[in-house]
């Protein structure tokens, strides 16, 4: 097979990608763009299907005109742009050689310069009865209301913390759902401490007013310091069990009440995908406010690996607007890097970019302290609760591990198998590092990452053997 | 036929229907919609058995978790989210060893 030598390959088709290409392709440089989702826009910005007809795109919601807009602008730059779909990227070797699955095939791209934009996905939060069927993520409920037009159940509650549930809830009334109530972690004096952070984003700080207010009218509980404490059911979930929890979560005995629904949506936040990033060797550092491991970069989106730029909600969940806006400024570098623009017109380019993530990123900064994950939501787990859903380690199996004298994420994997699944640690990674954090004192960070070593997404061991012959 | 259908329409169309088979029921899908719309939108929520014999469904719907694996024209561990449907496919509960 041989490897296609490139100047610009951008990782991931979300609002930074796009944005990231846009920009490249506006200083002439060709991109290659590779996205495992069957159409651009991420998770954000996802499409319908073409075979859907859109009657009333207002009724799309201010996002998907939004994405529109911006796909638009991607086709206008299409004899620029290269968009490779429904390819996912399970290597990334040395000198930024990119492996990827195309059409059933093996493919690989050595770009000059790489910009990794792979986004996030709902935070796990594991409780007793999380992984029954009917218990789903709030990016899983919103992708099923919004864009396959289709509900995940009828009769809903939603646990979690953040904006997002606001959203999903609004979405799933609007839709014909039930929703039972929604579970607020977070307690609702916190939001007041960070007020001044917030002054000056009056379009987000709307957006925000006219989801409680729909909430209102829906009269939907809107139960702030709550969260579930179980779900219940056999082949799929028929109750749930929720309680009040104190200022650091720790649900309170005594307040425990028990609903009666098909679905659970858990919106626990968003936590960074950074699988490639890390598979680059880029350095990272944790963010306790997100509860994450973060790529360290410049102030041009660019790691501590040369070449190698990150963008978007892989760098720290900050939302759409700061990753098209980081994408932006990840292209106009490794643009001037590769020679097509100049270092005047790189920094003419830069500037009002600088100034616009300074307002976002101060709003982002003050909604994650305000829903950050508290500790006391991990006393939810009992000992029979699954951990690594793959593997289906219990909590108990790593408890007794910790107990026994383990200290870091790679000992746990090493003696549990728990990571070494098909999603590769996404699912219990973020959990474990917390349960050793609570159970040893020591620091989330001390407890290490699992090094990803590829293939970090499986991939049918036909097709490397057809690369031997 | 399943008699379930929780599909919404605000704001759309939907393309060409026709039938899929889930476990040997015929069951509606529409051109455009993913094996995992088409299943919760007829109620059907568990996608496989674990090696413990537990059942899992749909969980992160963004092809991350791999919660959603299934068989899918006799290709196992097909994630149903990331698939879509096609007319006449076969689906079978995946059942892991």
């Amino acid at each position: 097979m041989t490897i296609r030598e490139i100047k610009l390959a951008i990782i991931g088709a979300g609002p930074a990608g796009i944005c990231a290409a846009i920009e490249a392709a506006k200083s002439d440089v060709s991109v290659t763009v590779i996205d495992e989702n069957l159409k651009p826009g991420g998770q954000i910005y996802r499409r319908l299907s073409d075979a859907f007809a859109v009657t009333d795109e207002n009724r799309l919601g201010k996002d998907y005109v939004q994405g529109t807009k911006l796909i638009r602008e991607l086709e206008h730059y299409s004899p620029k742009i290269e968009l490779i779909e429904d390819a996912p990227i399970w290597g990334i070797f040395a000198d930024r050689e990119v492996a990827f699955l195309n059409k059933g095939k093996n493919e690989e791209l050595k770009p000059q310069k790489l910009i990794i934009a792979e986004g996030a996905y709902d935070r796990p939060m594991p409780f007793p009865g999380w992984t029954l069927p009917g218990v789903l993520t709030a990016g899983a409920a919103l992708r099923m209301v919004k864009t396959e037009k289709v509900l995940p159940g009828e009769k809903v509650l939603l646990t979690g913390t953040g904006p997002l549930q606001l959203v999903l809830a609004t979405q799933l009334i609007q839709a014909g759902a039930e929703v039972v109530s929604v579970l607020e972690a977070a307690s609702p004096t916190g939001a007041w401490k960070y007020l001044p952070q917030f002054w000056g984003q009056w379009e987000l700080i709307k957006d925000g007013l006219h989801y409680l207010w729909e909430l209102r009218r829906g009269k939907i509980p809107y139960l702030t310091s709550h969260a579930i404490i179980q779900a219940r059911g056999e082949q799929e979930v028929n109750e749930a069990v929720y309680a009040r929890v104190d200022r650091d979560g720790n649900p309170i005995p005594g307040t425990e009440k028990t609903v009666e629904v098909d679905t659970v949506c858990t919106g626990y936040g968003l936590i960074p995908s950074t699988r490639l990033s890390r598979l680059c060797g880029c350095e990272h550092k944790y963010e306790p406010c997100l509860g994450a491991w973060v790529p360290c970069h410049d102030e041009s989106m660019e790691t501590t690996v040369p070449g190698v730029f990150v963008a978007g909600d892989s760098t720290g969940i900050a939302g759409a607007l700061v990753a098209m806006e980081e994408g932006r400024l990840a292209a106009i570098k490794a643009c001037q890097q590769l020679g097509y623009i100049t270092q005047e017109e790189a920094q003419h380019r830069s500037l009002p970019i600088f100034r616009k993530l300074r307002g976002l990123n101060r709003f982002e900064s003050a909604l994650n302290r305000v829903f950050s994950i508290r500790r006391g939501l991990f006393t939810r787990i009992t000992n029979d609760t699954i951990i690594c859903r793959c593997e289906e380690v219990t909590a108990g199996e790593i408890r007794q591990i910790i107990a026994d004298g383990a200290i870091g994420i790679q000992e746990i994997k090493r003696l549990t198998r728990a990571g070494m699944g098909h999603c590769q640690g996404r699912m219990c990674e973020s959990t474990i590092a917390q349960m050793i954090s609570i159970q040893t004192k020591q620091l989330v960070e001390e407890t290490g990452w699992s090094t990803p070593r590829p293939p970090v997404k499986p991939i049918p061991l036909g097709i490397l053997a057809a690369e031997q012959d | 036929m399943a008699t379930v259908n929780r599909r919404t329409r605000a704001g759309v169309a939907r393309g060409k229907c026709f039938e899929i088979e889930v476990d040997g029921e015929r069951i509606l899908a529409y051109e455009g919609e993913t094996i995992a719309a088409a299943l919760l939108a007829a109620g059907k929520r568990v996608a496989r058995n674990t090696k413990k014999k537990e059942p899992r469904g749909i969980y992160c719907g963004i092809g991350v978790c791999f919660e959603c694996r299934m068989i899918v024209d006799g290709k196992s561990n097909t994630r149903v989210c990331q698939t879509l449907a096609t007319p006449n496919c076969k689906v079978h509960t995946q059942f892991d060893l």
